[in-house]
């Protein structure tokens, strides 16, 4: 888990130039920052580094409803 | 105020997201490549369509004498390379830019060839201010040198809506189009723009930076239609077609095409962006700016400030908002992080926003810029 929410923290910081050295798993994409499209270019970029398709997704709300879907 | 008769919308149904989902992965045709080489006169050209007027773009002597001992263009030239977008599947449902992540691997010397390459990557639902079902189409395109080797590559996001969500959300009725500019904002805008300087040869230093440094703003505007023109002339982001074969492609194509009202002429839908009846037929109250002609304003403000020495590594823009006919832009920076990567080089990211003279975002994003150390 904890490998999954670094890489979490990564996309964060790489896709959209957030500073997620405080994520945690409880941390809400709201109090994030992130906007409708910033939730999709995390999506995508998550789909991308897991390869899993989430396309499907219910909507996210929290971090931990994130690394839920993930393998 | 719309006429249905004059184009043809679509819907965004279950069987057309079927169809579109069955696009995913395909390597798309660029129909919409236009230069295919860095080169004086195309170069001169790009920078005429967008204002840019750096000597170390559009003057060889200037240029030869710099830090890079060539012509070279600037990072937003790709974008008369190719748009970085092609409109694909879902016929007749509108398309929006929504955002350009661009990382630059190469400058853009003079001599070079560049190839592009597209393909559909996805697409996501999401909710907009429009009524209406929207998705987020997602394409990367990449831009490669006559070696096959990446020059520079893109993740690109466009917005797609059902035309009739946005004439229902009839989002900006309350919106004074044309801008009713005093002559005196005028006069003060224009001796704002004619102040405006690009750094030149004097190095900007990474250790002369420090976080919270301000970026001088770059103002574009007010926007007029001969921008418009100009950036096609010099970008071309579309493949304008005029009389008979205009037609045939209206009828080979009814839901990129619509009849101006006044003229009776066919228009493309493309005309969104200089005509009033294209704008008005997707439900937008008069034509707004190219999302590829303010990413390359965006990047004006960064190579206007970096200096000659600098170099653009990596460009994101989000657009939040429209820019109509007649709206001035004001392009903002902050430096916001200042690191060493792992190859060495020295860094400097900018927080990025524009604005409009109502004080609307409508464009934010950041860029990592490449700066001359003073430290061997």
């Amino acid at each position: 888990m904890d490998d999954k929410l670094q890489e979490i923290r990564a996309i964060l910081e790489d896709v959209l130039a957030i500073d997620a050295s405080g994520l945690t798993q409880d941390s809400s994409f709201e109090s994030l920052g992130l906007d409708s499209l910033d939730s999709i270019e995390l999506i995508v970029e998550a789909e991308e580094r897991f390869n899993v398709d989430l396309s499907d997704a219910p909507a996210l709300l929290t971090v931990a409803d994130l690394l839920d879907l993930l393998p | 105020m719309h006429d249905p008769t004059l184009n043809k919308d679509g819907l965004i149904t279950p069987e057309a997201l079927e169809a579109f989902k069955a696009r995913i992965g395909l390597k798309l045709r660029v129909n919409n490549a236009f230069n295919d080489r860095v080169d004086l006169r195309s170069v001169q050209r790009f920078c005429d369509g967008i204002g840019e007027g750096n000597p170390l773009f559009t003057d060889p002597a200037y240029a030869a004498a710099s830090v890079w001992g060539t012509l070279i263009a600037p990072p937003s030239y790709l974008m008369s390379v190719f748009p970085g977008w092609i409109l694909q599947g879902l016929p007749g449902v509108h398309a929006f830019h929504s955002s350009f992540d661009f990382q630059f691997f190469q400058p853009l010397k003079e001599g070079m060839t560049i190839t592009p390459e597209s393909c559909f990557t996805g697409f996501h639902p999401v909710e907009t201010k429009f009524k209406g079902k929207a998705l987020i189409e997602h394409q990367t395109a990449s831009y490669l040198d006559a070696q096959g080797q990446l020059i520079a590559q893109a993740k690109v996001n466009g917005l797609r809506v059902e035309r009739q969500a946005i004439r229902d959300a009839d989002h900006y009725h309350d919106l004074e189009l044309p801008h009713p500019w005093t002559p005196e904002q005028l006069d003060d805008l224009g001796q704002r723009i004619l102040a405006q300087h690009p750094r030149g040869s004097e190095p900007l230093y990474f250790q002369d930076l420090q976080l919270g440094d301000h970026l001088p703003t770059l103002i574009k505007g007010p926007l007029g239609a001969t921008d418009i023109i100009a950036y096609c002339v010099g970008a071309r982001p579309v493949h304008l077609l005029a009389h008979e074969l205009a037609l045939r492609h209206a009828a080979s194509h009814p839901s990129w095409e619509v009849r101006d009202r006044d003229s009776r002429a066919v228009e493309p839908i493309f005309g969104v962006h200089y005509n009033l009846s294209a704008a008005q037929a997707v439900g937008m109250p008069y034509p707004y700016d190219i999302g590829s002609q303010r990413f390359c304003w965006q990047v004006q403000a960064l190579t206007d400030w970096m200096g000659d020495a600098g170099q653009l590594l990596r460009c994101k823009v989000r657009f939040k908002e429209f820019v109509f006919l007649s709206d001035a832009v004001f392009l903002d920076g902050v430096v916001s992080k200042l690191f060493v990567d792992e190859r060495g080089r020295h860094i400097a990211r900018v927080s990025t926003t524009a604005s409009n003279q109502r004080g609307t975002l409508v464009m934010d994003g950041f860029a990592d810029v490449m700066l001359p150390s003073k430290e061997a």
